[in-house]
């Protein structure tokens, strides 16, 4: 890690530097580069042990049990899309929520990255044959945009038009919720930006399989 | 700034040159050289005059590299397209600009804390780091006891496409000396965080130029996107035209990106952590022509900043 880190920086203990920050020969890593190269080739196959334990350790530092959470999810292990899946139902509640935040306004984007680890892992999922639970979490993650920032990864630039046409009845869904809270919102107390532009992205997304669906839904969104 | 732009525009001439002669690279680059072959006002002159003509400029540079790269299309075509792209870029060097001081601007809903303290969702109390036993800070950008907007760590190591990539390793976001900025459209609009400041780039540019500001530098979105795409480069052992994607900007779709990065891979046999690397700076190439991104390195002076709300 950078010397240059505050004091009160995470630090990760003993498994997750283990897991996350070293690589096999004993050097020091990235969690995203140790997750993505365990992706591939099984690579996962020893790792996932220690990264299921971790994340069953409720005495363990919150946001080692999410880079666990992480790393089962991108290498496509139903046991990451479950808990991806819980913690859609209450996110405000997740211990490690804001021990991450984006580089332009300084939001949490604990889910955001999470996000990303749910629609990378396809290749994963469909090796493995927990597709339907890559689905049934990323459905869980669209289900919570109107509450949490997912930078614009649940966009044309993030989603595949095949998980797009699989969960399109719950991002229909979610969309017109989404219209519904931004008619309801007081005109002097408006809702933060994001959530009018994750509607919009939904919608996007949506067009990549149904463009005339795509345009109804963002012709209602407030100006 | 705006030698990144004059940078990228000759790059993209040379291999005009290369594709379609000499005379097509030369009147690309007699657009905005003069005779004396050095940096001229054009450049400048533009992006000062607006703040979308960074990020338009180096679009039009992507745009005449990647055409000129084309293969099953005859010269013909290229040439034709050639000559659009060469009236856009006349068109961008000579439009004056809306009129108004062009300005970048940063959200964000406590600019007052030098590092995020989450709380406990449970006690409301400020989280405590299991491993070190002290409260868990994120370090951010914020403005500091002199009313200067401070990056997380200005002295920190972390480079620019680590900054823009992000990621999942706190320390790597808590040690950027740079600051992210998104080009300013006035005052109004959506807004992401509670309070906002501006930057008139131009007058601390100038300032920078003058010596009278020591340690800041400002990297336009041709800036920004060529540290990337060098960094693609030495991945792959020679230049990689990374094309513009179908959504606005030239952002790409997740399966433009995907199949992308996967022909990229395969072509140059980059396997395990070197994939990821050049998977991570694709995505983040997408990203910051998205966004048209500016960042700033280093402290800058509260003088230069212009609180909105």
């Amino acid at each position: 890690m950078d010397d240059t880190a505050g004091d009160g920086q995470y630090q990760p203990g003993e498994v997750a530097e283990r897991l996350f920050f070293t690589r096999p020969d004993g050097t020091e890593t990235e969690p995203d580069s140790a997750i993505a190269v365990a992706a591939d080739d099984e690579g996962w196959v020893p790792l996932e042990p220690d990264a299921r334990a971790l994340l069953a350790d409720e005495s363990a530092e919150p946001y080692d049990r999410y880079l666990a959470m992480t790393a089962l999810t991108r290498w496509g292990s139903p046991v990451g899309y479950a808990a991806v899946q819980a913690a859609a139902q209450d996110p405000d509640e997740q211990p490690w929520r804001d021990y991450s935040i984006d580089r332009f306004y300084s939001l949490d984007n604990t889910f955001a990255l999470l996000s990303r680890a749910v629609i990378d892992s396809v290749d994963q999922a469909v090796e493995r044959g927990s597709t339907a639970e890559r689905l049934a979490a990323l459905a869980a993650l669209i289900g919570i945009t109107d509450r949490v920032y997912f930078e614009h990864n649940l966009s044309p630039s993030g989603m595949y038009p095949e998980d797009i046409a699989q969960l399109r009845g719950p991002i229909e869904t979610q969309i017109e919720r989404g219209l519904a809270e931004l008619a309801a919102a007081p005109a002097d107390v408006p809702l933060p930006g994001w959530v009018s532009d994750q509607v919009e992205e939904l919608a996007n997304a949506l067009g990549m399989i149904d463009k005339d669906a795509a345009d109804a839904y963002k012709a209602r969104i407030p100006a | 700034m705006s030698e990144a732009i004059v940078k990228a525009l000759d790059e993209a001439a040379s291999r005009v040159g290369a594709s379609l002669g000499k005379d097509a690279s030369k009147a690309i680059t007699d657009l905005y050289r003069d005779s004396s072959s050095k940096l001229t006002d054009v450049v400048k002159r533009s992006v000062g005059s607006d703040v979308e003509h960074a990020g338009q400029l180096k679009q039009i540079a992507d745009k005449l590299e990647q055409n000129a790269a084309r293969t099953g299309v005859s010269d013909a075509e290229k040439a034709t397209e050639n000559a659009a792209l060469k009236q856009k870029l006349s068109d961008i060097l000579h439009d004056p600009g809306s009129g108004t001081k062009p300005t970048i601007k940063r959200e964000d809903n406590d600019f007052s804390q030098d590092h995020f303290v989450p709380n406990d969702p449970k006690t409301k109390q400020p989280k405590i780091d299991k491993t070190t036993g002290k409260p868990v800070e994120v370090g951010k950008s914020h403005i500091n006891a002199n009313g200067d907007l401070e990056p997380a760590n200005p002295n920190g190591k972390t480079t620019m496409t680590q900054h823009v990539i992000g990621g999942n390793n706190p320390a790597i976001k808590g040690s950027s000396p740079y600051t992210s900025f998104a080009p300013s459209k006035g005052v109004g609009g959506k807004q992401y965080g509670s309070h906002e400041y501006q930057v008139d780039y131009n007058k601390l540019q100038q300032d920078i130029g003058g010596g009278k500001v020591n340690g800041v530098e400002i990297h336009d979105p041709a800036s920004v996107q060529g540290s990337i795409q060098g960094e693609i480069d030495g991945i792959a052992g020679q230049h990689v035209v990374v094309p513009h994607g179908s959504l606005p900007n030239g952002e790409m779709t997740q399966p433009e990106k995907a199949a992308f990065g996967k022909q990229v891979a395969q072509q140059f046999g980059i396997k395990g952590e070197a994939k990821n690397d050049l998977t991570a700076r694709i995505n983040a190439l997408s990203n910051s022509r998205r966004d048209n991104e500016w960042l700033v390195k280093g402290t800058i002076p509260g003088s230069y900043l212009t609180k909105i709300r």
